[in-house]
């Protein structure tokens, strides 16, 4: 009984997800309201707002299933002649372009929305962020193991201050094509120098 | 005649920013309207309108207004202290003290807006928190010139990444004390290791 219960309240969040994702797509993060989400979902107001108490968090959840699926594309990339550290390089610029291909509106949400969340979803964020980190990253451990990255290199401390240099480029990229290299270049720069690779 | 206009306008602008900060903080940002503000500083709402066009801007003057303050403090406290990487330390310690003393609300409203202001207001803020970051700077260069720092270790860089850190540090430790603490430690042990600092001291 308790448990039917549990599996119906499911469904309905999900019910809930699918009408959101599908508005955001079609008409806008800002052009939609709960009324127009309720309505697609044949759902009463109340109830979503029961599930969701702000559109922040729809989008929050909409955003962290895009990380884990793009963490499954980054595991899918073959190395096709790549070293482990060319490809976690090579990782790194898809994650990049893949964020930038996404709406900056909804980006800004989803990071924004980040301060001021509850623990448990900052929590999710981290684990999600930390997901598409550890793929990346297990190709700098390999390149460590084969001598590219130096051993002097403690690779999970620079993967996590990448993480942190790299949310910082996002925040600088979002305003055109001029601020989006400059901070792409400022990135790059932090993890030659994070991994302690040589260029001039 | 102009200055006493002057000093009343500055008066003025103040006051807003007082209210704001209480409202803020007391009904959190989103839920502060114009009208709040003006109704608790007493003025109306023109005036606060004539003062900042936006609540945004609002948001972000009072953050420069207590950017300010620090850092007139953080400028004396960096005159008391000799040793140039003790100095580096001393500063972002107090910083951290410093924030943690604002209010949780006013903090997070203001990090969550900074993901959406207008490239003009974005930069200015980026211009004003460049002083701090000067301010470090200069304090890690001295220290590295009296050998207290590894002579490979790339200053400007290095601090730009310890300025992400930082921030990412007041993300994490939003919660409570615990998170508070485990934030702070990472952010040392992160310091120590971009300065390569033997962290066994």
């Amino acid at each position: 009984m308790q448990k039917k219960r549990h599996e119906k309240k499911l469904v309905t969040r999900q019910k809930i997800l699918d009408a959101a994702y599908e508005l955001f797509a079609r008409q806008g993060y800002d052009e939609t309201s709960y009324t127009d989400i309720a309505k697609l979902a044949g759902l009463g107001y109340g109830t979503i707002y029961i599930h969701f108490d702000s559109k922040e968090s729809l989008l929050f959840e909409h955003y962290l299933e895009l990380i884990y699926k793009q963490a499954d594309i980054l595991r899918s990339i073959k190395q096709e002649g790549r070293n482990a550290l060319e490809q976690g390089l090579y990782l790194m610029n898809e994650v990049w372009t893949a964020n930038l291909s996404y709406p900056t509106r909804k980006l800004t949400v989803f990071f924004s929305y980040r301060w001021v969340s509850s623990k448990k979803d900052y929590d999710r964020a981290v684990k999600a962020l930390n997901t598409v980190l550890d793929v990346i990253g297990g190709y700098f451990v390999t390149a460590q193991k084969e001598g590219l990255i130096s051993a002097a290199v403690d690779i999970p401390t620079c993967l996590s201050l990448i993480r942190t240099a790299y949310l910082h480029a996002l925040q600088d990229a979002r305003f055109g094509e001029k601020e989006r290299n400059e901070a792409k270049l400022k990135l790059n720069q932090q993890i030659d120098y994070l991994l302690q690779l040589k260029t001039s | 005649m102009t200055k006493n206009r002057q000093t009343k306008k500055q008066a003025t602008r103040e006051k807003i920013l007082a209210s704001a900060f209480a409202l803020f903080n007391e009904k959190g940002y989103e839920n502060t309207s114009y009208a709040d503000i003006a109704k608790h500083a007493g003025l109306g709402y023109g005036t606060i309108y004539s003062h900042f066009e936006s609540k945004d801007n609002l948001l972000v003057a009072l953050s420069i207004f207590n950017l300010d303050i620090r850092l007139e403090s953080l400028h004396d406290l960096a005159k008391t202290v000799t040793n140039p990487l003790e100095r580096v330390f001393t500063l972002v310690d107090y910083l951290w003290k410093y924030d943690a003393q604002i209010p949780r609300p006013v903090v997070e409203a203001f990090y969550a807006q900074r993901w959406h202001l207008r490239e003009d207001t974005y930069d200015h803020l980026v211009h004003k928190m460049n002083e701090f970051v000067c301010l470090v700077s200069d304090s890690l260069r001295e220290a590295q010139t009296l050998g207290f720092v590894p002579k490979q270790v790339d200053v400007p860089l290095v601090v730009h990444i310890l300025g992400s850190c930082y921030y990412r540090a007041l993300q994490d430790s939003r919660f409570n004390d615990k998170a508070r603490k485990k934030a702070k430690a990472l952010l040392d042990k992160q310091s120590h290791y971009l300065m390569q600092l033997d962290t066994d001291e």
